[in-house]
């Protein structure tokens, strides 16, 4: 039995639209251990939502298979699926829509504890009260409407009706993009805290790297529907192989840098999942491309993401490092 | 936009299909027309001969099929009462009918469209509450009320106009009038709405922004987003304004169609009836091609979609 | 004699007001700040802060409920305060130009990206329509938007996001107006989005001598291309600063608690999150004191009873809002 709790084997998502058959994801294979958590960042179009959507059963896959304990889940009786669901749960971007704007915080924490039966009816006030008091909100709140909190106390009752589910896997998909900075650390830290009592396994989905450091222990880097890079917190943040981790890591604010070297600008727009590049799906965009004098290969072979511990899917990943000695400060 | 229509007009026929099968066997519920036709005290043979002759004796399934093979033909039936071909009534009551439908028309739109516009760009204003009120007033009085009311005040006491039948334009006021009023309330809560809704947009104040005069931003930007959900509308009340036609048609005895189809109804004129709907029905399924056509002209998003 | 030059923009005391139901909430509170020619200035605060409607007093556009309640906004020693619209409408767009946070919602939809360009070109220079439609190409081409002629044509919609931005930029930018405001530009951005987006900003500042002032929440894209910084909170200024000195030396504890919420590659990524405890001032009723005090680690009585000033720190362009970190406070920076 191995020891991941959701892996994804080979996965690729399709659709069709008016415009053309769109790859979500293509040929993505990663596994997250039990209690550990594992951040993905990838801009628009890069499949990390998909993913998440596929992982928890919520998107068919087109090849492939996601499995969840060794168990393909699209293989499973829909008796042990719905057993399954409970303890796969998300916490989206924004709290205001994924909330009932009919129920009280109250009553929507407790719903799934209801659904569920993980409590007797009387002990379920009990267990609202507790799950409050671990997401930081006061209990005397839990008669208001949602339309009544701020965000950032929107996106703890919605961390707490995940909790409540009592789950082994969370998703969280940027749940602190749309909140200002000083609440965002707080919610971070809300999720950072809760992940080390409870020991819930976490994927957690962010478009920059800035906000997944403290987080996350492995990272996945993903780029137009493929993983480009992915390993350790420290490979990624102080080894970076890939040109596009190099360019996000630019992202990181130069506040405390004496000046902006290695503030790396990709040129170009994100290309359409629909018709991407052909070759390595980043050669239109790659600084190091460029650099390199455009090689052929870039244009014409997919780079495999190949590597044991760390991974990286790039011809020059070699090149890659050694340039951002030079270029990152 | 070639295969959108021929997409549609493709749709329309199993749409005409169903509304006259639909109709075809609603109506036969109704009754029996020679009961009504032929005087009380009939003998039983002559009204018997009188069905074979108008074929009302045969199954209904048969009856349906010769009905579809003569459409096919251009024959929409004779009628019972009159002996006369259907097509003939309905292209003689025809253009009494587009007079007054055109003229409600033109005269809702040219009150209501101002009415909702500004209404929408000064909300709260004086002019919103009339316009608000009006639309209130019109939506709740029976058409045949207002007619009759019409009638009774600029015919009766106040003997100005004329009541009944089409003598000339001046027997168009009234109609019009009530026509109208039945037809404004809708477009004019639309239009305001619409207005509304497209001034509170983030491009109108980037317009603002940009340093774009007021005027301009209202005729160049805020128009023509906001005729978008209006044209719908527009379009829908075409097809009101048959329905609509119909009670005034009968409450100022307006020799259209509307009237003929009342008429026939209550003399259970099959043929008639079915060639009323039939051709009503067309009728609407064009003005909603027109609009659907309208709406992508209008607006970019859905055309290139 | 060496005596500094005029600013372009200075804003004395303003105070936007907001009449909400059953009272008013003082959007911004007696606000001050210059700006000079071909500065980059930015005003960095949070939701409530009342920088956007800063910003959209100085441009005339805030509309009812909210009105300009007092104080003097000079453009080129003009006040715009009291104008009437039909001389604001000269001001707007010609010698401010606006870009606004979200470019999806801000573009006409059913106008073409070029029409858009022309528009504004016309009305302010009027051009004939040959030369206002190869002005509007070049701006186009001056903001990175490959193929410009041919997406002219185009309507927002077949835009991305970054192209959106762009041509707002360029929207703003075709008449080369004095002062340029950003309202949120990289908000709804791709990360390498924004860092483009920003560049070209700088870039077409620097070109055209365009003074600038940047709103945003995020002190890491201030600090990307802001000469000097402006912090606010609940309504007012809290701290002002050239933008490196803020980021090494913050005299407020809310620009500190704010930085703190920054994460650093210098950091240890094991540590915890540092937040700024607390929830944002309610508008509507604000307290005596120090506005930030609730939320602060630094505060004392004084601070809840008295609401310090706006006053100045070394060296000269400095100015922080409060007690501890005045001369003789007990905050040591």
């Amino acid at each position: 039995m191995s020891p991941s709790l959701i892996e994804a084997q080979d996965v690729s998502v399709r659709f069709n639209t008016p415009q053309g058959r769109l790859t979500a994801i293509k040929s993505v294979t990663l596994g997250i251990e039990r209690g550990e958590c594992l951040g993905v960042v990838g801009e628009s179009g890069s499949g990390k939502s998909t993913l998440a959507r596929a992982l928890l059963g919520l998107t068919p896959v087109a090849r492939g298979k996601i499995l969840y304990n060794g168990v393909d889940i699209s293989k499973m009786s829909p008796r042990a699926w719905r057993r399954t669901r409970r303890r796969l749960q998300i916490v989206f971007q924004d709290p205001l829509s994924a909330l009932n704007p009919r129920l009280r915080a109250g009553e929507a924490i407790a719903e799934p504890i209801r659904v569920h039966r993980l409590r007797e009816r009387r002990g379920v006030p009990q267990r609202v009260g507790e799950l409050f008091d671990q997401v930081g909100l006061s209990r005397r709140m839990a008669d208001r409407f949602p339309h009544e909190f701020s965000g950032g106390q929107q996106q703890r009752i919605v961390i707490a009706r995940a909790l409540a589910a009592e789950p082994e896997f969370m998703v969280c998909d940027e749940p602190t993009s749309s909140l200002d900075v000083s609440i965002q650390a707080q919610v971070l830290g809300l999720i950072q805290d809760l992940q080390r009592q409870l020991n819930v396994t976490l994927l957690f989905i962010a478009h920059a790297l800035p906000v997944i450091r403290r987080l996350a222990g492995r990272v996945a880097v993903m780029y137009l529907g493929r993983v480009v890079e992915m390993g350790s917190r420290d490979d990624i943040y102080s080894r970076p192989s890939h040109p596009y981790t190099l360019a996000l890591l630019s992202a990181f604010p130069a506040t405390k840098r004496a000046d902006n070297t290695g503030h790396i600008v990709l040129r170009g727009d994100l290309p359409s999942p629909i018709g991407p590049p052909s070759g390595c799906a980043f050669h239109t965009r790659c600084w190091l491309y460029e650099m390199l004098g455009r090689p052929e290969v870039c244009r014409v072979v997919e780079p495999p993401l190949a590597g044991s511990v760390s991974a990286v899917a790039c011809h020059f990943a070699q090149d890659a490092r050694a340039a951002s000695g030079t270029a990152a400060s | 936009m070639i295969t959108f229509l021929l997409k549609r007009i493709g749709l329309a026929i199993p749409t005409l299909l169903g509304a006259a099968m639909l109709i075809f066997f609603v109506v036969r519920l109704t009754g029996d027309p020679a009961a009504i036709l032929l005087p009380l005290g009939t003998p039983e043979s002559v009204v018997n001969q009188f069905r074979i002759d108008k074929g009302l004796d045969q199954p209904l399934p048969i009856q349906f099929e010769h009905f579809l093979l003569d459409i096919v033909r251009g024959n929409f039936g004779t009628s019972i009462r009159y002996g006369l071909p259907v097509s003939q009534l309905l292209l003689e009551r025809l253009p009494a009918t587009l007079e007054l439908a055109l003229c409600g028309i033109a005269l809702a739109t040219v009150i209501a469209l101002p009415l909702g516009i500004i209404g929408g760009l000064r909300h709260g204003s004086k002019v919103d509450y009339v316009g608000r009120f009006v639309a209130l007033g019109f939506q709740a009085i029976p058409v045949f009320y207002l007619g009759i009311l019409l009638i009774l005040i600029f015919g009766v006491w106040l003997e100005l106009l004329p009541t009944v039948g089409n003598f000339g334009p001046v027997s168009l006021i009234l109609p019009s009038v009530t026509l109208a009023a039945y037809l404004i309330p809708i477009p004019l809560r639309v239009t305001r709405g619409a207005v509304l809704d497209v001034a509170s947009q983030n491009y109108i104040r980037s317009a603002k922004g940009r340093g774009i005069p007021r005027l301009q931003i209202v005729l160049k930007h805020m128009l023509k987003n906001s005729m978008i959900p209006v044209v719908t509308v527009l379009g829908l009340q075409i097809g009101a304004s048959l329905s609509g036609a119909i009670i005034t048609e009968a409450v100022f005895g307006w020799p259209g169609i509307g009237r003929l189809l009342v008429d026939a109804i209550s003399t259970r004129d099959f043929p008639v009836v079915q060639g009323v709907v039939i051709f009503a029905t067309a009728a609407f399924i064009v003005v909603n091609l027109i609009v659907d056509v309208a709406y992508k002209v209008l607006d970019p998003r859905i055309r290139l979609n | 004699m060496n005596s500094m030059p005029a600013p372009l923009l200075s804003v004395q005391d303003l105070t936007t007001v907001f009449r909400i139901r059953g009272g008013s909430v003082t959007a911004v509170d007696r606000v001050s700040f210059d700006i000079h020619v071909g500065q980059i200035v930015g005003l960095v605060g949070e939701s409530g802060s009342g920088k956007s409607a800063t910003a959209l007093s100085i441009a005339g556009l805030i509309e009812r409920p909210g009105f300009i309640l007092s104080g003097r906004i000079l453009l080129d020693g003009k006040d715009l305060v009291g104008l009437p619209e039909s001389e604001l409408t000269h001001v707007r767009g010609r010698q401010i130009g606006y870009v606004f946070q979200d470019s999806m919602s801000s573009l006409n939809p059913t106008m073409r990206i070029g029409d858009h360009l022309v528009e504004v070109v016309r009305h302010h220079l009027g051009l004939r329509r040959r030369d206002a439609y190869n002005r509007a190409v070049a701006a186009l081409m001056e903001v990175g938007i490959p193929r410009a002629s041919e997406r002219m044509s185009s309507y927002p919609h077949e835009f991305s996001g970054g192209m959106r931005q762009r041509t707002m930029l360029a929207m703003a930018m075709v008449i080369k107006p004095k002062l340029l405001i950003a309202d949120e530009p990289t908000t709804a951005l791709d990360v390498t989005i924004q860092a483009q987006i920003l560049d070209l900003i700088k870039d077409l500042a620097q070109k055209h001598g365009t003074a600038v002032l940047l709103i945003t929440h995020d002190l890491a894209v201030a600090s990307q291309i802001c000469d000097f910084i402006h912090v606010m909170y609940a309504g007012q200024i809290v701290e002002s600063a050239p933008s490196q000195l803020l980021f090494d030396r913050p005299e407020s504890p809310y620009t500190e608690g704010l930085l703190r919420c920054l994460p650093d590659i210098a950091d240890d990524p094991d540590e915890r999150f540092r937040a700024i405890e607390g929830t944002p001032v309610d508008m509507a009723s604000p307290p005596a004191g120090c506005r930030f005090a609730p939320r602060c680690e630094y505060a004392r009585e004084i601070c809840v009873q008295s609401a310090p000033r706006l006053s100045p720190r070394s060296p000269a362009e400095r100015m922080a809002r409060c007690w501890a970190s005045e001369k003789g406070g007990w905050r040591v920076a």
